[in-house]
């Protein structure tokens, strides 16, 4: 049994359990690792296969998850540069640039979903890409644009949206 | 399509999808900081009370991202000589809308502000200093002061200058320079400014303080008398420049700085780095990012760089930092010729960032030059435009609006 990889199961919040190689999932999340860690002692001597609990990430969201997961921590996966997401621009020439670039081409509800998961799961370099993405989705657009593009609702009163109006009428 | 709408096949019903509003503030700010410049920061922030509330609430998320971007130079206001009407260059930055959505909305015109007699050939407005978004003018003609900031179009007209500034005056008066004092963007009361004009008499410095608060101008005593008696001359002190908290000024000659703190008002005096005595044509004096007074020469292609730093004792001293060799730099990014770009000068140093021309003085003025920025920190050069030089050029950043800082709308 040695030579095979260990394997973890995540359950999702909606009850789907999803199976991963522990080594990788250990060396993408801190939140996962952890709670490996955790289980440690208990495990060593069942042959058991354990099943993590994460309560705050559904399936569909999982599911993308792990695959960005495989794809960028995996032992063979390719070598990057030390990432950091917040100055990389799309295009660079980071051989995962165009896997990122269409892994956070989805809609904003899944995206934000990706960012709260990358939060929770404390996965820096997809918490890093969603968080640009969302940004990206942000700029270069008028102030109802970016309402109309994420469905905010404008809830200032009339005289606050005069002051405000006021001092930036060029963002408007 | 319809036939099964009425009864739909109804597995556990989906987790509904979270939205950007459902994002905590930490989260939120994480997002906005990866906005790539603060005219992006500011409509984004701008569309609902939670968003700007959590700006607004974190002077840190603030302070992370000036640390992260660089300072918003939306373009140079430029001061020609003789009567002609200030005009403007912008900053383009390609792909970022935002910030050209800035660039549109500066009145650079300056059409919000009045002129006396409808001389609508020559207004007479010049542009003293550029601070905190607003504008310094001074009219030529008839000496009225205006504080105007073309990006929101607020016009604050000041009272001219008492002639009783030059009250006993010995030798010969000369009048100075005038400058616009500004709280900094974290400031609670962002709406006040000073005025300060300074002028100087055969042996002695003077100021005049103007407060929007008061909105009268206070005149202070004369100095003491200046270290070294000026052996000739009575245009004794160059034009003097606002560094971070202190106006300064090189005396023409002598190896030092008159410096006043801005908010003491007290007049000191600093040596100067060895061999720039006399050397004014050669050097800037302005601030690196975290504060500190720095000296920048450019002597052909080379920057020498001083920082004034404390030593062992905890006594200020110039330190050389750097010599700079750019010719190879510049010559690359501008594909010209040293016999086309001739050497570099510096025009202003803003938060550790060198501002410079390939313009030489005794050049055909009718030629374009280059316009620079070079980083101190980063070492980065960047092309800022190509064009013909016309008179003192001043940079124009962006402000943090008040509402992204101050506290005067209620979460």
């Amino acid at each position: 049994m040695a030579s095979e990889k260990k394997v973890v199961f995540l359950r999702s919040s909606d009850g789907e359990a999803f199976e991963v190689s522990e080594e990788v999932i250990s060396a993408a999340s801190v939140t996962i690792k952890g709670m490996i860690d955790e289980e440690s002692p208990s495990r060593a001597d069942t042959a058991a296969t354990t099943t993590l609990a994460i309560p705050n990430v559904t399936a569909a969201t999982l599911s993308r998850v792990l695959h960005y997961v495989n794809k960028h921590f995996d032992a063979a996966a390719v070598v990057g540069r030390p990432d950091d997401y917040i100055f990389c621009a799309p295009g660079d020439e980071h051989p995962l640039a165009r896997f990122d670039d269409d892994f956070v081409d989805v809609d904003n509800d899944t995206l934000i979903d990706l960012v709260h998961a990358a939060e929770y799961l404390h996965i820096k370099k997809l918490f890093d890409l969603t968080c640009k993405a969302v940004a990206d989705k942000l700029k270069g657009r008028t102030i109802d644009q970016i309402r109309e593009t994420f469905g905010i609702v404008n809830d200032y009163t009339v005289e606050e949206e005069v002051e405000v109006y006021r001092e930036n009428s060029w963002a408007f | 399509m319809t036939a099964h709408s009425e009864h739909p096949p109804s597995p556990a019903e989906p987790p509904a999808p979270t939205t950007i509003r459902d994002l905590s503030d930490d989260l939120l700010r994480e997002i906005l900081l990866r906005l790539p410049s603060l005219p992006s920061l500011v409509r984004a922030a701008l569309t609902c009370r939670a968003f700007l509330a959590a700006v607004r609430s974190s002077p840190a998320f603030r302070l992370r991202f000036r640390a992260l971007h660089s300072p918003p130079l939306l373009g140079f206001f430029f001061d020609p000589d003789g009567n002609e009407n200030p005009t403007f260059t912008p900053i383009r930055r390609g792909s970022d809308r935002d910030h050209a959505a800035a660039v549109r909305g500066l009145d650079v015109f300056l059409t919000r502000v009045p002129h006396q007699d409808d001389d609508d050939v020559f207004p007479g407005w010049q542009v003293m200093e550029c601070r905190g978004g607003c504008l310094l003018l001074l009219n030529w003609k008839t000496k009225q002061l205006a504080a105007y900031n073309p990006l929101t179009g607020a016009l604050d007209l000041v009272p001219k200058l008492p002639d009783e500034i030059s009250k006993g005056h010995r030798g010969k008066f000369i009048s100075g320079d005038f400058f616009l004092v500004v709280p900094d963007d974290e400031a609670p009361d962002r709406r006040s400014f000073r005025v300060i004009a300074s002028c100087h008499d055969k042996s002695r410095v003077r100021i005049a303080v103007f407060s929007s608060a008061t909105r009268k101008w206070q005149i202070l005593p004369w100095s003491e008398p200046v270290p070294t008696q000026p052996a000739s001359g009575k245009y004794w002190l160059l034009s003097g420049k606002q560094v971070n908290g202190f106006l300064c000024w090189s005396h023409h000659k002598n190896a030092y700085k008159v410096l006043l703190d801005t908010a003491t008002l007290q007049f000191s005096f600093i040596d100067l780095p060895d061999g720039l005595s006399g050397q004014g044509h050669l050097y800037r004096t302005g601030d690196t990012k975290d504060g500190k007074l720095c000296i920048v020469a450019a002597i052909d292609f080379t920057l020498f760089v001083w920082f004034r730093t404390p030593d062992a004792d905890g006594v200020d001293k110039w330190v050389l930092q750097n010599v700079l060799q750019l010719e190879e730099e510049v010559l690359e990014a501008t594909e010209g010729s040293l016999d086309e770009l001739e050497q570099l000068k510096v025009f202003a140093i803003r938060d550790g960032i060198v501002y410079m021309t390939t313009f030489e003085t005794f050049r055909d003025a009718t030629l374009p030059c280059w316009y620079l920025s070079f980083c101190l920190e980063t070492r980065k050069l960047e092309k800022l435009f190509y064009v013909k030089a016309d008179g003192h050029a001043h940079p124009y950043f962006m402000p943090w609006p008040t509402s992204l800082v101050g506290n005067n709308l209620s979460p």
